[in-house]
């Protein structure tokens, strides 16, 4: 056994958990290293120190004291329930806030549909862009063909739902018909 | 329960929780000794110590039906009495009240005694304040286990239900606690020779 071993052991040793052969040990090594031998006997002072220091206790009317803050804190107690009980309460509010409260939330209710716009109504974002981008395909107003011209009027008109598709055919194919012409169209404009 | 001697401390919680009040002082009685010196090992101060013994008992007055009969009653209330020590400590920790000098032994001044009045009642009263202090100067973790077992001589599977640790960690803090506070008492022996 080493230095190292002793400290780890020296309580076990104490309390009589070591088996046989490592009492052998302990004991052959504390009675060939002084330091660890000194170290076992002040180990085992300060463990009769601490058995013998004296006992604290507590004062005169410690049971007085202690059932009087019993009776406090009863008193407390019976005031809280009495106050939850008295019919005063609203889910642990006062009526006239519950009621303040309520009425403030429907208010705000009311107000987000009355200043919002009903959002179902609006046309879809997606839609316009791609409105957008079919429109950025085409030749400017002056040069659009009469089906385009008609086309883009019923755009307008029809329901937003309905104009993708009507937007998408048309588009497609005045677009492959006259993408060369656009393309011409659009260079001489940039000129 | 005028004869409530032959009640052990099981018995006597599961008569409170029936409502029996004379239980409760027994209780009482039987523990504000014993856990006011765990207590005051812990925080170092009596009045302090006396107002957490209070609150330990308030606690198991407004709480006793979560007390469940599988455990020791000890453990159990000592368990409650060192988390509110421990509160405790970290309140005061907090509000920094405690200088620095207060947890060292080097720096805190004590009251030598004088030539004549050095009796034997005197020298143990200063190496008891001597020792306070050393267990005081422990880390938390080592002091409490420590206290619980060679003060208040608890077993290792209580103190380790009590602090919620392992079984081998409460025997390795316990074994560096000793080994710590022979260390801090060594100065205290030779000053006692010298005094002597």
């Amino acid at each position: 056994m080493n230095c190292y071993e002793f400290q780890d052991k020296v309580s076990a040793y104490i309390e009589k958990e070591l088996t046989l052969s490592d009492v052998n040990r302990f004991e052959n090594h504390i009675s060939s290293c002084k330091v660890c031998d000194s170290t076992f006997s002040s180990v085992r002072l300060a463990i009769a120190n601490l058995q013998r220091t004296k006992r604290v206790r507590v004062s005169k009317g410690f049971n007085d004291r202690l059932l009087q803050r019993l009776k406090n804190e009863k008193l407390n107690s019976i005031n809280r329930i009495q106050h939850i009980g008295s019919g005063k309460n609203f889910f642990g509010y006062q009526p006239k806030y519950a009621f303040a409260s309520i009425l403030l939330v429907g208010l705000i209710i009311f107000l987000s549909y009355e200043v919002f716009p009903d959002v179902q109504t609006r046309e879809p974002i997606q839609l316009s862009t791609q409105r957008d981008l079919n429109g950025s395909l085409q030749a400017p107003n002056n040069f659009r063909t009469q089906n385009q011209a008609n086309l883009s009027v019923e755009n307008s008109e029809e329901d937003s739902l309905q104009i993708p598709e009507l937007t998408k055919e048309n588009s497609a194919k005045s677009n492959s018909r006259d993408f060369p012409r656009k393309i011409k169209l659009v260079n001489d404009n940039k000129k | 329960m005028s004869d409530n001697i032959k009640y052990s401390d099981k018995e006597l919680i599961l008569r409170f929780q029936q409502g029996d009040e004379l239980a409760y002082v027994e209780l009482v009685n039987r523990y504000r000794n014993r856990l006011i010196n765990f207590v005051f090992r812990f925080v170092g101060t009596k009045e302090e110590s006396e107002d957490i013994v209070q609150d330990t008992f308030v606690k198991l007055y407004e709480k006793k039906d979560y007390y469940r009969p599988i455990n020791e009653f000890s453990t159990w209330i000592f368990t409650i009495a060192s988390n509110l020590a421990k509160t405790e400590l970290r309140k005061r920790k907090r509000r920094k009240t405690s200088s620095l000098s207060d947890l060292g032994l080097e720096n805190k001044d004590f009251d030598v005694p004088v030539q004549d009045t050095t009796d034997e009642e005197t020298l143990d009263e200063f190496a008891d304040s001597q020792i306070q202090d050393a267990i005081q100067s422990l880390q938390i973790h080592f002091r409490t286990a420590l206290i619980l077992r060679d003060i208040e001589e608890l077993s290792y599977e209580e103190i380790s239900k009590i602090l919620d640790v392992p079984l081998g960690t409460i025997k390795s803090r316990i074994n560096r606690a000793r080994l710590q506070l022979q260390e801090k008492l060594k100065s205290v022996y030779k000053d006692r020779r010298r005094i002597i």
